[in-house]
C-alpha cells in the first residue's frame, strides 16, 4: 500500500469519526447516513485500489482518475445544495428582519393579520 | 380623498447629517420614516429626536432593503404618496413640492428627481451614471436619464408594481427596470446636485453588479 492510500484513508477515517461525533451531538440521520456511505465508499474505494483497476480498464480509464471525476462531481453537487440553501436563508433573514421591523414599527404583519 | 404623504429615508451612519435633511423634510410631507440600517453610530437616537418615526434594522441589510421596509410601513399607515430621500443631505427636501407638482399636473405614477449629469457631480459619476442610464433605458424601454437618483415620489397605488427584490443599491435600477416593464408612467424633474466629499452612494463594483443584474432581469422578463 503506497503512503498515499494510508494518506487518504486515515482522512477518511477522521472524517467518519467526525461525522459520528455530530449525529450524536444533533442527531441528524440523513446526514449520517449520506457521509458515512462517502467516507466509508472513500475507504473501500482505496483499500480495493488494484481491484477496481479491472473495472476501470473496461471503460479504458485509469483508477485514479475515475476517483478523481466522482469526487468533482460530488463536490459540485454538495455545493449547488449548499447555494440553494444559502439562497433560502436569506430569504428567511429578509422575512425575518422585515417582520421586526414592522413590529417595531407597530404594525401588525399580514399572517398575523389574517389569524383574527 | 385625503392626500397623505410620506417620506422615507433609509440610513445608515449618518448621524452627523440626518437631522437637518429629517427638520427639512418634514415640512413639505406628512410623516418621516427613517429606517435606520443598523448604522455603528446614534443615526436612529439622532432620528428620532429630529421626529422621525424611526425603525432600528435587527441587522444591516442594505439601502434597497431599508427603503423597501420603509415604503411598506408608509403603505401600511395609510400613505397615498411616497418619498423616497437618501439622508446624507445629496437631496434638497425643498425640491419635494416640484416633484408632487409634476406628479398631479403630469397625472403619472412616478416622478424621478433627476441630477444634471455636469459638474458638481463627481466625473467618475458622470461617465458611469451616464452609461448606466442609457443602457438600462434601451433594455427596457424607458428615456430615464438619471436611473441611480434615489429621489422619487411615487403614488401608493403603483408600489405594488414597483416593489423590488434587491436589498442594496441595485434598487435604484429595479426601480426603472420595473418602471419599464410594467409600463408605469413616469416623469422626471431636474434636481439641483449635492455632493459633498462624504457622499455616499453607489460603488463602481456596486454598479458593474447592477449592471450585470440588468442583464439578468432583461433576460427573465
Amino acid at each position: 500500500m503506497r503512503a498515499l492510500h494510508i494518506v487518504a484513508i486515515a482522512f477518511a477515517v477522521v472524517m467518519l469519526l467526525l461525522t459520528v461525533r455530530n449525529y450524536l451531538k444533533n442527531r441528524k440521520l440523513a446526514t449520517l447516513l449520506f457521509w458515512g456511505v462517502v467516507w466509508i465508499g472513500a475507504i473501500i474505494a482505496t483499500l480495493l485500489f488494484d481491484t477496481l483497476k479491472a473495472y476501470t480498464e473496461v471503460i479504458n480509464v485509469r483508477v485514479f482518475d475515475f476517483i478523481v471525476v466522482l469526487a468533482f462531481l460530488l463536490l459540485f453537487a454538495v455545493l449547488y445544495r449548499l447555494y440553494g440553501k444559502l439562497e433560502q436563508l436569506g430569504g428567511k433573514m429578509e422575512e425575518m428582519v422585515q417582520a421586526t421591523a414592522l413590529r417595531d414599527a407597530g404594525i401588525k404583519s399580514p399572517a398575523r393579520r389574517k389569524k383574527r | 380623498m385625503i392626500m397623505v404623504t410620506i417620506a422615507v429615508i433609509p440610513a445608515f451612519n449618518e448621524a452627523d447629517r440626518i437631522a437637518p435633511v429629517i427638520a427639512k423634510t418634514k415640512k413639505y410631507v406628512d410623516q418621516v420614516i427613517v429606517i435606520d440600517d443598523h448604522s455603528r453610530d446614534a443615526t436612529a437616537v439622532v432620528a428620532a429626536r429630529a421626529g422621525a418615526l424611526t425603525v432600528r434594522l435587527v441587522t444591516n441589510m442594505g439601502a434597497g432593503f431599508a427603503t423597501r421596509t420603509g415604503c411598506d410601513i408608509a403603505l401600511a399607515r395609510g400613505a397615498t404618496r411616497i418619498v423616497t430621500i437618501d439622508a446624507d443631505g445629496q437631496h434638497d427636501p425643498a425640491q419635494i413640492p416640484r416633484l408632487i407638482s409634476a406628479l398631479e399636473r403630469q397625472g403619472v405614477d412616478i416622478v424621478y428627481g433627476s441630477r444634471p449629469q455636469r459638474p458638481p457631480m463627481p466625473l467618475i459619476k458622470r461617465v458611469t451614471n451616464r452609461w448606466g442610464s442609457f443602457i438600462i433605458s434601451r433594455m427596457f424601454g424607458t428615456t430615464i436619464q438619471d436611473t441611480q437618483t434615489g429621489f422619487h415620489v411615487f403614488t401608493a397605488r403603483c408600489y405594488p408594481k414597483l416593489r423590488w427584490r434587491s436589498c442594496r443599491y441595485g434598487m435604484v435600477s429595479e426601480f426603472v427596470m420595473r418602471t419599464g416593464i410594467n409600463r408605469l408612467k413616469y416623469a422626471e424633474v431636474e434636481i439641483p446636485t449635492i455632493y459633498t466629499d462624504k457622499v455616499a452612494g453607489m460603488s463602481l463594483k456596486d454598479g458593474a453588479k447592477a449592471l450585470l443584474k440588468m442583464v439578468w432581469w432583461r433576460m427573465r422578463e
